[in-house]
């Protein structure tokens, strides 16, 4: 009954536009994502997520431009599903009602990217998911690690390159096209040899920077959510 | 006199912190598989899907910490770079089978 990630719950607590919207982009989800499978993982997916959006007055903004932009969007499209253009270059779509199809789930294949990729990595601070008893001191964790691995993948791949273990980029514009096989054979086999050395010198980083620094941390996270609570 | 002062502050970790650095070095594990997953990425395109080094971060995660704990390192971290990637369909499959290979590469 009192469970905080409902639908119900979420609905309740929310004004009245983002309510609005949130509806649409379910009953949209739901209706026009295809595949069966899809729907069962998108659903509860989109239900957190809007738990998030919520909460920032930023994200409610994205969406009610959103929304703007699939209606402007179906005011353009229509003409153009009828006009035989070509909809996208990817492929050729030439019947009619695959080309509705086509256009009305534009919108929602936006938003799913958006939804995901966006609000969990860029635009949502990791803090924000502290607030989740048990769960959110390790999802702050995991957003926090993976941002820092990136890095120090970059890093990496930096010092290995200045003491060549790994291959520089290829600038195109000043080689020779009969000397591209035997770059890329070279490059082949210096990645073969030492990727595995990237990959563990990840892995070090990674345990050096959690234990003793990142696991004070994170205590000290975990304690001031108990005390919030 | 010297060093009383470190040996007050560096506590005995107690048993109920065990079970806490566990998981959150699964959690550091499984992160660090999801940003190898992600940042090398090489997209192949007759089955829509990329090549990366995640394979490899999923068979170091079964080394290091054995076949258990890798399993769920390994799983968490491909599924979650699937989910923000947006290969929403994969995420179960993935999951299954990335956490087979850190256990069998665990058991070895």
């Amino acid at each position: 009954m009192n469970n905080p990630l409902s639908i119900r719950r979420i609905l309740e607590t929310t004004p009245a536009l983002p309510k609005l919207l949130i509806l649409f982009v379910l009953s949209v989800l739901i209706f026009f994502v295809m595949e069966p499978v899809s729907v069962l993982i998108a659903i509860p997916i989109v239900v957190l997520s809007t738990k998030i959006i919520v909460k920032k007055r930023f994200l409610t903004f994205v969406l009610f431009a959103w929304s703007i932009g699939t209606i402007l969007g179906l005011i353009v499209g229509i003409p153009w599903i009828y006009s035989g253009l070509p909809l996208t270059p990817h492929k050729t779509i030439n019947a009619i009602i695959d080309r509705w199809m086509y256009v009305i789930a534009l919108p929602a294949r936006f938003l799913d990217t958006v939804c995901v990729g966006i609000i969990f990595i860029n635009t949502t601070s990791p803090l924000q998911l502290i607030n989740w008893k048990v769960i959110g001191p390790y999802a702050v964790l995991l957003l926090r690690i993976v941002q820092y691995g990136q890095l120090e993948f970059e890093t990496t791949i930096t010092t290995m390159t200045i003491q060549h273990r790994w291959p520089e980029p290829i600038e195109w514009r000043r080689i020779r096209w009969s000397s591209i096989p035997q770059l890329f054979l070279h490059g082949l086999v210096v990645r073969l040899r030492n990727a595995s050395a990237l990959v563990g010198i990840n892995f070090r980083n990674a345990i050096l920077w959690f234990l003793p620094w990142g696991w004070i941390m994170f205590k000290e996270i975990f304690n001031q959510s108990k005390r919030r609570t | 006199m010297g060093m009383d002062h470190v040996q007050r502050d560096i506590q005995p970790i107690q048993k109920e912190n065990i079970m806490k650095i566990n998981f959150a070095l699964i959690i550091v594990l499984a992160g660090i598989t999801t940003a190898l997953t992600m940042v090398v990425r090489i997209p192949i395109p007759a089955t829509e899907g990329y090549l990366n080094l995640g394979d490899m971060a999923v068979v170091f995660c079964g080394l290091l910490i054995g076949s258990r704990w890798g399993l769920l390192a390994g799983a968490i971290g491909s599924a979650t770079a699937d989910l923000i990637g947006g290969f929403f369909i994969f995420i179960p499959i993935t999951f299954f089978a990335k956490g087979l290979e850190a256990y069998i590469s665990g058991t070895l």
